[in-house]
């Protein structure tokens, strides 16, 4: 580690404690075997920890039923998306490639080297028989699911490359971005959903509503257009919809100047509340999830994608620089996610605090965040009840039962009683001791010698005093 | 959201209290919103700001379909061109005798109520649970004959029955029980509890076979509004920018503001629902299953958005042009600002007044109360149609535009 890092850590200890925790104390619910794989397979977890460094972790962590077929569908979409985002690639050789991919699928040995040589997963796709190889190998129920989210992401892909190159590639309306999102996101929501409950590892009833599973890949896929704002602009792509950005601006690399730098914090807390909406999805999403590392797999970006939205809310930087979350709040993040949906529910209730903190009068959204934020606090309620009737219907019996109103009533008077007699016996104490010292003074006694004797430190009583003074006492 | 507009059938409306901030609201929506028609009794707003630009009601909420009748103790406030006027004492039975021989109503609407601030207890228990029971007996007929039924009565209870003034509520819904005894701090909630147990046993009991419920506002905010918004303005214009900045607890407790407009159309839908159920009845078949019954039910309605509460109040600051900024904020805790309001309640009490910060402001302001409207939502089919945020600019563009005289006088 650099020193820098090591004089980070000494001024943020909570921040390594959570670096240790999760390297030392964290258990992988599964963990992969290695010795056992054929070479294509080890193969296909090498480009898996190459073309995804955040996401290969916790993919490997996942049952063995399914670690494989959620590797092979990983690789499948990097492929294609590999295809879709090389300007270098005509239309005329990418809309074959994009719509045929599910066939691909099915032809061993295939390969494809026309990438450029800058595109970062370009030998992804030269050796891509070997995810070819283990597609095969994969239950035919999976593969099923795999070859058919290939088709309609294939085809999205493709229409998006087409418009792309005849209008221009912007995104117009929140309609239209939502729908970008679904098919480079949410669609990888379902074909997991799909793989999950084949497993027997989520609750049927995820298929039956598809939102939720839309929600899971949209926000992730929101959180990382919000975030890339400045990258992307670099490469002069721009997923942030229009209709959202126009209110702010007057063109897009505005947001970009310092002068217009209110705006674009206000646009940019725009899309963060455009985002924030899907939260009670994935939250009811994940609350039907069966098996502890399939739920981990889920939990760890939603979570991550909260706390990055909590960074990017009305933080100026982003627009200058990539901004990350911390090592050390993203080892405590997962080891949050890595427990149950409580814990989860109390990372989402915690970010949207904060970034309830952060919300200014100023921003024309204000109140909308505002509520967006209690949504989220008011959706947890209702998964993990703070309170319930039950509860107020005791409180409510115990106050109004006939016999503890008597004994409260009783114990109050006898409460009174003993308050009434300790304040006449003080009364008394008090009259006396007043009396007392009258009587004595009237007697003669000199307090005023005996306080300045005590005030001078000459506490016991004198003995065997010298002659003089008594002398001089007598005088 | 595009609401498909619809029409209401109520027959004869007769709105008790019909005068006050909720009732008159009632009888706005009941006429179609002269209020957007009538420059007589238009609303005033600012002009001119794009932040007090907002679409008309009269779009969103469903068409009504009434005669609409208001009964008041006094009707000289918020008269609106279309209803009837009539004034009447709720307490005494001859009064509203008189009244139902002349309008013969199918549908009485109680919202009349003492505030909560002013009144004192005897007053209290006379007009909310006398009155109310006195009002029950001459609609349901149990007071003789005034040539007429009374189909369906709606009570405008108030969400406080099931608080105590003192613990949060969280996510509360209508199966929590009322609070009352030693364990109300608040006499105006123990009469506004005794009321209503009043109106939902006496569901179907009358010699005229009246259905009856009860909707339970939280929060209630909008145009005319002398409490919420009222007391949140006031203190803006008075207070120095540095007291602007206290904040009284750290602002994640969560509130249910709901707008006025919310509330009288849940009481239209309520009152529709009941007119139906009586119809049902009468033809020989009720197969109202229970858990989608409307008649001897309360609802909680509320806007389905809870805000935290110091975000409304530098809401409706900020929309009257006085931001306080997140890290200007001065959150002062809890549980000090308990024991200063307990001091300054003894020493003002010294001097017969009352501080700007006593121990109930403080609760008020750091406890969490939001409710579940989801019984109203599914029963009765009720919507937010206004939201929060356009709540609080008509509420703050009402104000700030009928109060420029004293603004302007200021800033001389």
């Amino acid at each position: 580690m650099k020193p820098s890092e090591w004089l980070y850590f000494a001024v943020h200890p909570s921040q390594l404690r959570s670096i240790i925790q999760w390297k030392v104390w964290h258990n992988p619910v599964h963990e992969r075997n290695e010795t056992a794989e054929p070479e294509t397979q080890r193969v296909c977890f090498r480009f898996l920890d190459q073309t995804s460094r955040s996401f290969s972790a916790v993919i490997k962590e996942v049952h063995p039923e399914l670690l494989l077929p959620i590797c092979v569908f990983y690789l499948v979409l990097r492929g294609l998306d590999t295809i879709e985002d090389d300007p270098s690639l005509p239309l005329s050789t990418k809309e074959p490639l994009l719509r045929g991919f599910p066939d691909i699928l099915n032809r061993n040995g295939w390969t494809f080297d026309g990438n450029r040589p800058e595109e970062k997963d370009r030998n992804l796709l030269v050796e891509f028989h070997n995810v070819i190889t283990e597609f095969q190998n994969l239950k035919p129920p999976y593969r099923v699911i795999i070859r058919d989210i290939a088709h309609k992401m294939g085809n999205g892909m493709a229409d998006y490359c087409i418009r792309a190159a005849t209008e221009g590639l912007s995104v117009l309306t929140n309609d239209e971005y939502d729908l970008y999102c679904h098919y480079v996101a949410g669609l990888v929501g379902e074909g997991l959903t799909r793989l999950f409950v084949e497993a027997k590892f989520g609750n049927p009833g995820l298929l039956e509503r598809p939102g939720l599973h839309n929600a899971m890949g949209l926000f992730l896929q929101k959180t990382n257009i919000i975030r890339d704002v400045r990258e992307d602009h670099n490469d002069d792509r721009h997923f942030w919809p229009k209709e959202i950005w126009s209110k702010h601006v007057d063109r897009f690399e505005d947001l970009f100047r310092l002068e217009h730098r209110e705006a674009s914090l206000n646009c940019s807390a725009e899309m963060v509340l455009n985002a924030l909406h899907h939260v009670d999805e994935c939250l009811f999403y994940l609350a039907g999830i069966r098996e502890q590392s399939i739920f981990n797999f889920c939990a760890i970006p939603q979570s991550m994608a909260i706390a990055t939205l909590e960074l990017c809310f009305r933080n100026p930087a982003m627009f200058d620089r990539n901004v990350k979350i911390s090592k050390g709040d993203a080892c405590q993040l997962m080891l949050d996610s890595t427990q149950n949906l409580r814990v989860v529910c109390e990372v989402f209730r915690r970010y949207a605090r904060r970034i309830h903190r952060k919300n200014t009068p100023k921003d024309p959204n204000f109140m909308k965040i505002s509520i967006a934020c209690g949504k989220i606090e008011k959706f947890i309620e209702t998964l993990f009840p703070s309170q319930t009737a039950e509860d107020a219907r005791r409180r409510v019996a115990g106050q109004t039962s006939v016999a503890e109103d008597a004994k409260r009533k009783a114990d109050t008077e006898t409460r009174g009683d003993m308050v009434f007699m300790f304040g006449i016996l003080f009364c008394v104490v008090l009259v006396v001791t007043v009396m007392m010292i009258g009587t004595a003074w009237l007697m003669g006694a000199r307090f005023d010698l005996a306080f300045q004797e005590l005030r001078q430190g000459n506490w016991p009583t004198p003995i065997n005093m010298p002659p003089g003074r008594l002398r001089h006492g007598e005088l | 959201m595009a609401l498909k507009q619809s029409t209401i059938n109520l027959g004869t409306v007769m709105v008790i209290g019909g005068c006050g901030f909720l009732g008159s609201n009632i009888v706005d929506q009941l006429l179609n919103f002269p209020t957007e028609t009538d420059p007589s009794c238009a609303l005033p707003k600012p002009q001119g700001d794009p932040r007090f630009i907002y679409p008309r009601l009269s779009d969103r909420y469903p068409r009504c379909a009434a005669k609409t009748v208001v009964v008041d103790l006094r009707t000289t406030n918020n008269r609106l061109p279309g209803a009837e006027y009539y004034d009447g004492d709720i307490t005494s039975a001859e009064s509203m005798l008189a009244i139902f021989r002349r309008v013969k109503p199918d549908v009485v609407i109680h919202t009349a109520s003492p505030s909560m601030l002013e009144a004192n207890k005897a007053l209290l228990h006379k007009v909310n649970v006398d009155g109310t029971k006195n009002l029950l007996e001459v609609a349901g007929g149990a007071k003789g004959d005034w040539g007429g039924k009374c189909k369906a009565f709606v009570y405008t209870s108030s969400s406080s029955v099931v608080h105590d003034t003192q613990s949060d509520l969280i996510n509360v819904n209508e199966e929590w029980p009322y609070i009352r005894g030693d364990l109300q701090k608040e006499y105006y909630s123990e009469t506004k509890a005794d009321a209503e147990e009043l109106v939902l046993k006496y569901n179907r009991t009358s010699p005229s076979s009246m259905l009856t419920c009860a909707v339970r506002p939280a929060g209630i905010y909008g145009e005319k509004d002398t409490s919420i918004t009222f007391n949140v303005l006031e203190h803006a214009f008075k207070s120095s920018p540095t007291v602007l900045r206290m904040q009284l607890g750290d602002n994640n407790n969560l509130f249910d503001f709901t707008y006025v407009g919310n509330i009288s159309y849940a009481h239209m839908l309520a009152a529709e629902r009941l007119l139906a159920s009586y119809q049902r009845i009468e033809e020989g078949h009720d197969p109202t299953l229970d858990c989608d019954r409307v008649d001897g039910e309360a609802f909680n309605v509320t806007n389905d958005a809870p805000v935290y509460f110091w975000d409304m109040t530098h809401a409706l600051w900020a929309l009257a042009d006085k931001v306080v900024e997140p890290h200007q904020v001065l959150a002062l805790p809890e549980g000090l600002l308990g024991i200063i309001g307990a001091i300054g309640e003894t020493i003002f009490k010294l001097f017969g007044k009352t501080p700007r910060l006593t121990r109930r402001a403080v609760r008020y302001s750091c406890m969490t109360r939001f409710y579940s409207c989801e019984k109203a939502k599914h029963r009765l089919g009720y919507r937010p149609i206004v939201p929060v945020e356009e709540g609080a600019a008509r509420a703050v563009g009402y104000y700030i535009e009928k109060n420029r005289p004293t603004a302007g006088k200021k800033e001389q």
